[in-house]
């Protein structure tokens, strides 16, 4: 979990020092959510790698046996 | 061959549509047409080529009435700009998922044929770094590494062919009769699912040069795409019956394994594996940059580069969320994912494009 954020940390200093002059405000907030959804998928899964697959859970709601 | 930057040539487009395909039919359609097509599952292919002939010439019609325009910038123009940024919205999530499967997928078997005392999410990793760099190296840069690779990776599998040809028994693949449409139909959905991802090659590019030449392009690479398919089919159905393909995980690999010239040339799978990781790098950046492309024309974004890192950090986590073992990815293609794409590639194009008709606009 401290290595996705010190990732994520990493990430948006590279970029925000590599294009801070010429980002329109749309761009940062794409970039910014992409980085918030990727961060947030992390920790989902960090938080317990064993729950149930994202497959698991699609065939159970759409009641398809495996 | 290239006139603008961020547009390729048809011709290169439809070499790297075949080079994203080749590996997702070698490890599923096999499996799928042995499954529901019995001993005719291997003449699959020659139903599917009337579903993707009939997608290319309505992709080919919509790019001639729209001219200069992305395929995104199409959709929106016949469905009205917000029902467009969904439908492309629907894309966009749909090709996010795919391509985490299909890394997961690549993990999963590279762990089970060659690198076994590997971890997964390590092998993951490893990849989307690859992937990230060749991303930011542009699909110029893509495509020109794919003609260097779609020529090797044919030269393999054709060899592979020729070597498994003698081990190949008609007994398996006949008899052929009336009885067998039935079961060759339902083997061809799967088949028909797989290539449906010729609509993705549309969303790399904000246009294309030489469009004038897309339908001839396509035709050539359906046909051929249609003719190794239907060798792939022979060469596993053919070398093992159906009951034995439909409970293999990777029957290419294992009929590859089955090749012996002269007791001499043998375990030849470590080739094929390598040519795999190849192809499957192609696979997940031609996926990505689909994606990222998305992104682009949805919020009108002048570069795609800074959502790389995002993006692929997503994949890496959503392809280990997406699967608990090495049999879920394959439940989550055949029961989900092959309807999907036939429903999204095929149907909502064929839909748009009568839209289209309707509103006399193509």
């Amino acid at each position: 979990m401290i290595l996705l954020a010190v990732l994520i940390i990493g990430i948006s200093f590279i970029e925000i020092k590599k294009r801070l002059r010429n980002w329109s405000k749309n761009e940062m907030a794409v970039f910014f959510a992409s980085l918030l959804a990727a961060f947030a998928m992390g920790v989902y899964y960090l938080s317990n790698p064993h729950r149930s697959s994202f497959t698991k859970i699609l065939l159970s709601i759409l009641h398809i046996p495996q | 061959m290239t006139t603008d930057k961020n547009k390729i040539s048809v011709r290169r487009a439809m070499l790297l549509y075949l080079t994203t395909t080749f590996p997702l039919a070698q490890r599923l359609i096999p499996i799928y047409s042995a499954r529901n097509g019995k001993q005719a599952g291997w003449l699959s292919p020659v139903i599917s080529i009337v579903f993707l002939l009939l997608l290319a010439l309505i992709v080919d019609r919509l790019y001639k009435a729209f001219d200069g325009l992305s395929f995104m910038d199409i959709v929106c123009e016949i469905t009205g700009k917000a029902v467009g940024k969904i439908i492309c919205g629907i894309w966009g999530l749909w090709i996010l998922i795919e391509l985490s499967k299909f890394v997961r997928y690549f993990a999963e078997r590279t762990v089970s044929t060659i690198m076994t005392d590997t971890k997964v999410d390590i092998l993951i990793a490893i990849i989307l770094v690859t992937v990230a760099i060749g991303l930011y190296s542009g699909i110029i840069v893509l495509c020109r590494m794919n003609e260097i690779i779609l020529p090797i990776t044919i030269l393999a599998f054709l060899t592979v062919a020729l070597m498994i040809a003698p081990n190949v028994k008609t007994l398996y693949l006949t008899p052929i009769s009336r009885l067998d449409i039935i079961p060759a139909l339902k083997a061809s959905v799967g088949t028909t699912g797989i290539w449906a991802y010729y609509l993705v090659i549309f969303f790399i590019s904000d246009g294309f040069t030489n469009k004038n030449h897309l339908k001839s392009e396509s035709i050539k690479i359906i046909f051929f795409l249609a003719v190794i398919t239907l060798m792939l089919n022979i060469m596993t159905i053919g070398v093992f019956d159906h009951s034995v393909v439909e409970r293999l995980h990777s029957p290419y690999m294992v009929a590859i394994k089955e090749i012996s010239v002269f007791n001499t040339f043998q375990k030849s799978e470590p080739f094929a594996a390598a040519l795999w990781v190849l192809e499957d790098f192609l696979l997940f950046s031609v996926f990505s940059y689909a994606f990222l492309n998305i992104l682009r024309s949805l919020f009108g974004l002048s570069d795609i580069n800074f959502l790389i890192a995002p993006t692929l950090i997503f994949v890496y986590f959503f392809s280990l969320f997406i699967a608990e073992n090495r049999f879920e990815p394959e439940s989550f293609s055949n029961l989900i994912a092959i309807p999907t794409n036939i429903i999204l590639f095929i149907v909502l194009p064929a839909i748009l494009f009568l839209v289209g008709k309707i509103q006399r606009k193509v």
